[in-house]
């Protein structure tokens, strides 16, 4: 009951946003060829999506979406492992993490089309550096957050070290390493579309870009509004993902 | 080296019952452990607990703890003491005496600064294998991500028990603390008391001599309390475990002891040591009512509830 009043709050809320928009054509506040009704936007994208053009850019977003955040992943939580449970690694990498973290992502951009040239290395780069630093940060805290007594309870059963790393520290760093990932998969889509903006021949985030310097609005606001839907079923799919791989996360 | 069964206790005559004995005067616990049962239930059950030589021992043991930009601060200043095989020692004392912290030193968990901890001879340097330290914080010891089931399978894959057996073995632990039907069920859906037992059965599933009981019961409503004292005293007496136990519970450490050892304030010594000569097996309601169960109350109450003086034992 309570849940189904908040989720008909947000609907409301997505509704009245159309509404507006469909006002301000309907009072001819902004030009129409500029900005489409949404009944045209939205039959635009249902267009796209049904005669199945969606799926070749859709499919390569998000291949690079999964290839960035796939290696941000693996790379943020070992060495996040690595300097939540040994000193000495963490006083190697800290300065550097600290130094590099609050770096906007996106300046980091230029730099790298000169080493690594313009083609599909530097785009998985780019999304795998937007992505890499809350999942290594919040594997620090994670593993810095385990309460001692977990960590006695495993020594007191003589757990080995290694088994102690992966079957304690790891699961009970898990919710807030999957709190770093559902960030980092925001983070990871804005990269995308930035990376394919910048460098891309395909894909979303190009076509947005494409089609509006082909002039073609209506299907620059259909291929914006996949988009959203993008990032709204990915929100969602992450979001039961985590409630079945941490049901303990509410305890 | 004992199976994990219960049906044999059930059954009211166990091959698992501590075969009677005088105290200290018994034989060392490896042979008493194959002694033969007297077979006469009644004179088992009210006999003293049989007590081998001395396992666990602590000689002048003492720990500071370093307080940043302050003088190190002394938990522990020397204690001393032997617990011997079979028995049930409970360690009482005003909280934040050190109780805990002189636990963990038993365990292997945390250094001592000074003194020594021996178990059967060898020095405790890390958590030895025969000895199992149960806390206080059931819900932070389990682990929220594995079933019931897979908890207690924990204890058994450190003691390289095979993939295979795991789960047979696990279950029949789980039996004796009476959780076999929750075995699947995720640890934190289940009440505080039986969150305990599934610790309590995974620490009997690591096969321990010796049982370090932090607090255990302190956390849970006073009627589960009282159930999971008759559980532990149980299985005590069934497995011929030795147990150190943590209180501040008067009442409780009078109860469920052979010998309350209370300690002092910060910093903690040994202030004096009873022997409690209630007959077992232990009645939650009878015993509680002989007069020399009240006596040692009374007389460990008054001690616990007098406030502090200038002890001699003081900060060195």
């Amino acid at each position: 009951m309570k849940r189904l009043g908040r989720a008909s709050v947000s609907a409301s809320g997505l509704a009245g946003l159309i509404v507006l928009w469909q006002l301000v054509n309907e009072i001819h506040l902004a030009n129409p060829v500029l900005l489409p009704p949404p009944s045209t936007a939205f039959r635009a994208a249902w267009a796209i999506i049904a005669s199945g053009e969606v799926l070749a850019p859709l499919g390569q977003s998000l291949w690079l979406l999964a290839a960035g955040y796939t290696i941000a992943a693996a790379l943020g939580i070992g060495l996040g492992l690595l300097m939540g449970c040994s000193r000495a690694v963490y006083g190697l990498f800290e300065p550097l993490v600290e130094l590099l973290r609050p770096i906007p992502k996106p300046a980091l951009v230029p730099p790298l089309f000169l080493f690594l040239g313009i083609g599909t290395t530097t785009m998985v780069t780019i999304v795998a550096i937007g992505c890499f630093f809350p999942v290594l940060i919040n594997t620090v805290q994670g593993v810095h957050g385990i309460d001692p007594v977990l960590l006695d309870t495993a020594r007191t059963f003589r757990c080995p070290r290694r088994r102690t790393l992966i079957e304690v520290i790891l699961p009970a760093a898990l919710p807030m390493i999957l709190t770093g990932m559902r960030v980092s998969l925001a983070l990871g889509l804005i990269m995308v579309v930035l990376a394919e903006m910048l460098a891309g021949s395909g894909g979303v985030g190009f076509l947005i870009l494409d089609m509006q310097r082909s002039f073609d609005i209506v299907a620059m606001f259909a291929w914006l509004l996949i988009l959203a839907l993008l990032g709204l079923v990915l929100s969602l799919a992450f979001d039961f993902l985590d409630s079945r791989a941490v049901p303990w996360r509410a305890q | 080296m004992i199976r994990p069964l219960a049906a044999a206790g059930e059954a009211g005559l166990s091959i698992e019952d501590p075969p009677e004995g005088q105290t200290g005067v018994a034989a060392g616990k490896g042979e008493a452990r194959k002694e033969q049962p007297t077979g006469s239930i009644a004179s088992s059950e009210t006999a003293l607990p049989r007590v081998g030589e001395v396992t666990l021992s602590l000689r002048n043991v003492r720990r500071e703890f370093t307080v940043r930009g302050g003088a190190p601060m002394v938990a522990l200043s020397d204690v001393s003491l032997d617990v011997r095989a079979g028995e049930f020692v409970a360690i009482l004392g005003p909280s934040g005496c050190g109780k805990s912290t002189l636990l963990q030193i038993m365990a292997g968990l945390l250094p001592a600064s000074a003194g020594a901890v021996t178990l059967d001879g060898a020095t405790v340097t890390a958590p030895p294998p025969k000895l199992i330290y149960l806390f206080q914080q059931y819900a932070k010891s389990l682990f929220p991500w594995r079933t019931v089931v897979r908890n207690v399978e924990f204890a058994l894959q450190s003691r390289g028990v095979e993939r295979a057996e795991r789960r047979g073995r696990a279950l029949e632990y789980l039996k004796i603390v009476g959780l076999e039907g929750f075995a699947d069920r995720p640890p934190w859906q289940l009440s505080g008391g039986m969150q305990q037992r599934v610790a309590i059965a995974r620490a009997l599933a690591a096969e321990p001599e010796v049982l370090l009981l932090d607090e255990p019961f302190s956390a849970v409503d006073a009627l589960t309390r009282l159930e999971l004292q008759a559980l532990v005293l149980d299985i005590w007496r069934k497995r011929n475990l030795t147990i150190v136990l943590v209180t501040h519970d008067v009442d409780e450490a009078v109860f469920m002891a052979d010998r309350v050892v209370m300690l002092n304030r910060r910093p903690a010594t040994v202030s004096r040591v009873r022997v409690v000569a209630v007959p077992r097996p232990r009645d939650p309601i009878t015993t509680r009512e002989e007069a020399h169960f009240l006596a040692l109350r009374h007389e460990l109450m008054t001690e616990l509830l007098t406030p502090p003086a200038a002890g001699p034992g003081g900060g060195a």
